[in-house]
């Protein structure tokens, strides 16, 4: 079995690869249509600034440093449709000419605060904290000399380093260069503290690294998009403080080009009425400064996990019909029961379908299991049942008829009545569920409130009986409780003291104990169905534990590949499994009988 | 047994809180490990069997007792001491996504152990990265690919092929397939079976799965709250389990046959907090056949049989006890 399952395995994945591969490709060609129209504007922009600081010069319509007295201050006309400056050199060449110096100063200081910062962020992040002493001073020390350096305002503190080093491009650049160098350091050590929790930082520790090779080598490269988008703000900002520094006459000096000096040197004949000398730098500058910054955002999006070609975990053969239009018009929805799912077909755009026309009832007080290979559609039906789907999945076909109405068709606000107090979903690792800041007894009160008109009080008395009932001792201080003291097992019952306050006719469930310890398990599970059975609630459990089904549920369903292949009761389906797959679910959850085929020692037994 | 790949004696970690407060993650234990034999150390979180793991590789730093590896004492090496047994002493983690660097390759992935050992030259790196891959089922079209492209099954074979790699002696397996979906934990188990076999290395297989722990061990440890609480050769505990922990992580056990009866679970609530233990019985507060006298110390481990030890003071009649207090 073994063998034709890697066989299955390597095949589905062989196709999935090769759609991711296609899917990356796509995303480079596709990249320009993901972008909204403001985005491409700035993006178009970008590209004009870095080319015209690349050829800037070269193209201005008169020589941008060349004087010609008897042009002076001349007003935007059609030879100099910006005009010309007190020098009488055309504005529009001069601005055409300046990016060159102001970009390139920023982009070569950027570059130089990153080659500094970043080194520095990494051992700054990854000694702190560490067990030896030496390292954490190395950190400790590298952030308070930050400390220092960022307690003076920048631009002053740039201002200083030029006046003691002397004006002149090159000293700019360093003086840019040191103010921005502590934004990376602090960005990459803020970075690496969260990334170095990462288990392959430990796994990577374990192969032999050095401290400095897991930072340099496995972190630092993880921490690239972030310092990306920031490099970009950065450049913008580093303009402007170069813009600055030659405004006050601490920069780049006349008549080289430049926007700062070109805005000082304008300034003064702003009073006097000629406004253009002034002004079209000062508009360039703005420019820049918004693109370089609108695009860190850009570079920021395009670098987000969701954007990239995430492998669908599951991609079928393409030659598959859709039985979904057929089950459609099958049988309408069974009187008796409580829930009818009529051929149930949910797709992402433009893939093949993920649920493809199931169908089944559920009785009231039935409770069912699902189960399935993983990507088969189990928490899929789970949530579509609840219209929870998210992430681009749409329902393409199919009704889910609950008491006679179709929560398919239904709109937002009566579905919300139904959900959460009709209908309760019970989710995988409850602890992430409950808000951290909300205290158990006031989430349990909102709830009840929800739902019911009733006082505070009587809410409050509600759910203590509710935590009463689920077995939880020393009801009024885990009310007062933060979710953070709760252990697991205790999240998983206050969620289910949550699901069960209204008595909900129908409890959804999408592995329900996944995470808990196997003898907390059993508790929450035997719990879980007391309950069910004393309120007389319907269940649907998804589950991948057939132990879990075959002691906990009357009946159940086996998904493969977006289709129930086979329901039955959990007797008949379990111990004459009539399709494949089943007989595989079966033969993964009996390690025993594995175990026992595959080596000889028998002699184990179990003990009851 | 003579002459132990792996013996460990009284190994203490306490992680020190504010003030004089600790928790008390493993409180005194001690085991062996034969050459190509696997221990499987199986427990509920909280127990500590992670963090024993984590000691034997030094991630994290034992606060007493001894490790000796190949019959040299490894508990106080330097870090730099440390890196040449690295390649004989490897760890394949829980979560095979998380413990790959997503922007490394799979070839980077696996090469990254050949190339800090340096024990084999840089030309033969590809050929032996293609051999390990091809032993755990992966073709060489796998070389170029990133962690995200994988399924969970595919990236944890990539994790065993870097541990793998070096032909270690011993790897510790921390929990390799909890977040595996049953049917891919059966593959990667029987995988790992089969590479004990041709590689001749030695697990320590960790796991609060009893079922896995049965199917891949050798010998089992149970353990609570720091404290192995049982040991025995697999068949040994399976058949005669003697301490009720043992019988409670048994009996909560789910079989997928509906006609099997399910076993009464014989203990409530959860495990306790490991912040400052007593001297008493680590199980004392969920036991179900407790005594007063067992608050007074912590039980020795009682030779139940060759090689079968179990730390409670009712091992003589556990079964007869149990069966009167949760009758069927």
């Amino acid at each position: 079995m073994s063998a034709r399952k890697v066989d299955e395995d390597r095949r589905r994945q062989h196709s999935s690869a090769s759609v991711t591969r296609h899917s990356a490709h796509r995303s480079v060609i596709g990249l320009w249509s993901r972008l909204s129209r403001f985005d491409r504007a700035v993006l178009v922009v970008f590209v004009l600034i870095l080319i015209i600081a690349a050829i800037g010069p070269f193209v201005a319509p008169y020589p941008p440093t060349v004087a010609d007295p008897l042009q002076r201050l001349v007003s935007p006309n059609g030879a100099h449709l910006f005009g010309t400056d007190e020098n009488g050199i055309d504005v529009l060449s001069r601005l055409i000419a300046a990016p060159r110096t102001d970009v390139l100063i920023a982009v070569i200081a950027t570059t130089l605060s990153v080659a500094i910062g970043a080194p520095l962020g990494v051992v700054a992040g990854y000694f702190e904290g560490a067990d030896r002493r030496a390292m954490r001073w190395i950190s400790e020390g590298t952030l308070r000399l930050l400390d220092v350096i960022q307690a003076f305002p920048v631009f002053i503190l740039a201002m200083v380093l030029v006046a003691i080093h002397g004006t002149g491009p090159v000293n700019v650049v360093f003086a840019v260069a040191f103010v921005n160098f502590p934004v990376f350091l602090r960005l990459v050590r803020s970075e690496i503290l969260s990334l170095r929790e990462h288990l392959y930082a430990e796994a990577a520790v374990a192969l032999g690294n050095s401290e400095l090779g897991v930072g340099f080598k496995h972190l630092l490269p993880n921490a690239w998009p972030t310092v990306l988008v920031q490099v970009s703000v950065t450049i913008g900002f580093a303009v402007l403080l170069t813009a600055g520094l030659s405004f006050v006459g601490a920069g780049v000096s006349p008549p080289t080009p430049e926007l700062g000096a070109m805005i000082a040197s304008g300034a003064k004949f702003m009073i006097t009425g000629q406004w253009w000398v002034a002004m079209f730098p000062g508009l360039l500058l703005g420019l820049i400064v918004f693109t370089f910054a609108a695009m860190g955002d850009i570079v920021g999006k395009l670098m987000e996990p969701g954007q990239r070609a995430m492998p669908l975990r599951r991609l079928l053969s393409n030659a598959r019909i859709a039985p979904a239009a057929q089950a459609e018009h099958a049988a309408p929805f069974a009187q008796a029961a409580i829930l009818s799912v009529r051929g149930l077909a949910i797709e992402a755009s433009g893939r093949p379908p993920i649920l493809d026309g199931v169908s089944f009832d559920l009785m009231p007080g039935e409770i069912l299991g699902v189960v399935g290979l993983p990507g088969s559609g189990k928490s899929i039906l789970v949530r579509a049942i609840l219209r929870l789907l998210g992430h681009g999945l749409q329902r393409r076909a199919g009704h889910v008829f609950f008491r006679g109405k179709d929560l398919a068709e239904l709109d937002e606000k009566a579905l919300r009545a139904i959900r959460g107090c009709e209908i309760l979903p019970l989710l995988p690792n409850a602890k992430s569920q409950l808000n951290p800041l909300v205290r158990v007894g006031d989430l349990m009160v909102a709830h009840i409130r929800a739902h019911n008109r009733c006082s505070r009080r009587q809410a409050h008395a509600r759910a203590a009986r509710m935590l009463g009932a689920i077995g939880i001792g020393d009801v009024e201080h885990w009310l007062a409780a933060y979710p953070h003291e709760l252990s697991g097992g205790m999240a998983q019952r206050v969620c289910l003291a949550i699901a069960l306050v209204h008595r909900p006719p129908l409890i959804i469930a999408d592995e329900p104990t996944a995470g808990l310890d196997v003898t907390v398990q059993r508790q929450v599970l035997d719990l879980m169905m007391e309950l069910c059975h004393q309120s007389g609630a319907a269940q649907v459990l998804a589950t991948r534990e057939l132990g879990i089904v075959a002691h906990y549920c009357h009946r159940v369903a086996v998904l493969d590949e977006g289709l129930i292949v086979e329901m039955g009761s959990v007797r008949d389906v379990l111990l004459a499994p009539r399709h494949a797959v089943t007989r595989r679910l079966i033969a993964a959850a009996d390690l025993r009988a594995v175990s026992a085929a595959a080596t000889t020692n028998t002699s184990s037994k179990i003990v009851p | 047994m003579t002459d132990p790949l792996v013996a460990v004696e009284g190994l203490v970690k306490r992680f020190y809180l504010k003030g004089q407060n600790y928790v008390g993650a493993i409180n005194g234990i001690s085991f062996e490990i034969g050459r190509g034999e696997t221990l499987g150390l199986v427990g509920e979180s909280g127990s500590g069997k992670t963090t024993v793991g984590r000691c034997l590789l030094r991630l994290v730093e034992p606060t007493s007792g001894r490790i000796r590896f190949e019959g040299s004492d490894i508990t106080r090496l330097t870090k730099r001491e440390l890196k040449p047994l690295r390649s004989r002493l490897q760890m394949v983690f829980q979560d095979p996504f998380a413990s790959l660097n997503p922007r490394r390759t799979v070839r980077q992935t696996v090469e990254e152990p050949l190339a800090l050992q340096r024990d084999a030259p840089a030309h033969a790196w590809l050929g032996m990265i293609t051999e390990m891959l091809k032993r755990v089922g992966l073709g060489p079209q796998y070389l170029d690919r990133f962690p995200i492209e994988l399924t969970a099954s595919e990236q944890q074979r990539v994790g065993i092929a870097r541990a793998l790699i070096t032909s270690p002696k011993l790897v510790v397996l921390d929990e390799p397939t909890s977040t595996l979906d049953p049917t891919v934990r059966e593959e990667i188990l029987g995988l790992l079976r089969s590479l004990q076999i041709s590689m001749s290395v030695a697990y320590l297989f960790i796991s609060h799965d009893i079922m896995a722990v049965e199917r891949m061990s050798h010998r089992v440890a149970v353990m609570y709250l720091g404290h192995i609480v049982e040991q025995a050769p697999t068949a040994a505990i399976m058949a005669d389990p003697r301490h009720p922990y043992t019988r409670a992580l048994m009996s909560a056990v789910l079989s997928p046959d509906p006609t099997r009866r399910l076993q009464r679970s014989l203990v409530v609530g959860e495990i306790p907090s490991a912040i400052n233990p007593r001297r008493e019985c680590p199980f004392y507060s969920r036991c179900p056949i407790r005594l007063d006298r067992c608050l007074d110390d912590i039980p020795p481990m009682a030779a139940v049989g060759p090689e079968h030890g179990a730390a409670c003071l009712r091992w003589r009649d556990t079964s007869e006890v149990i069966a009167e207090v949760a009758p069927e």
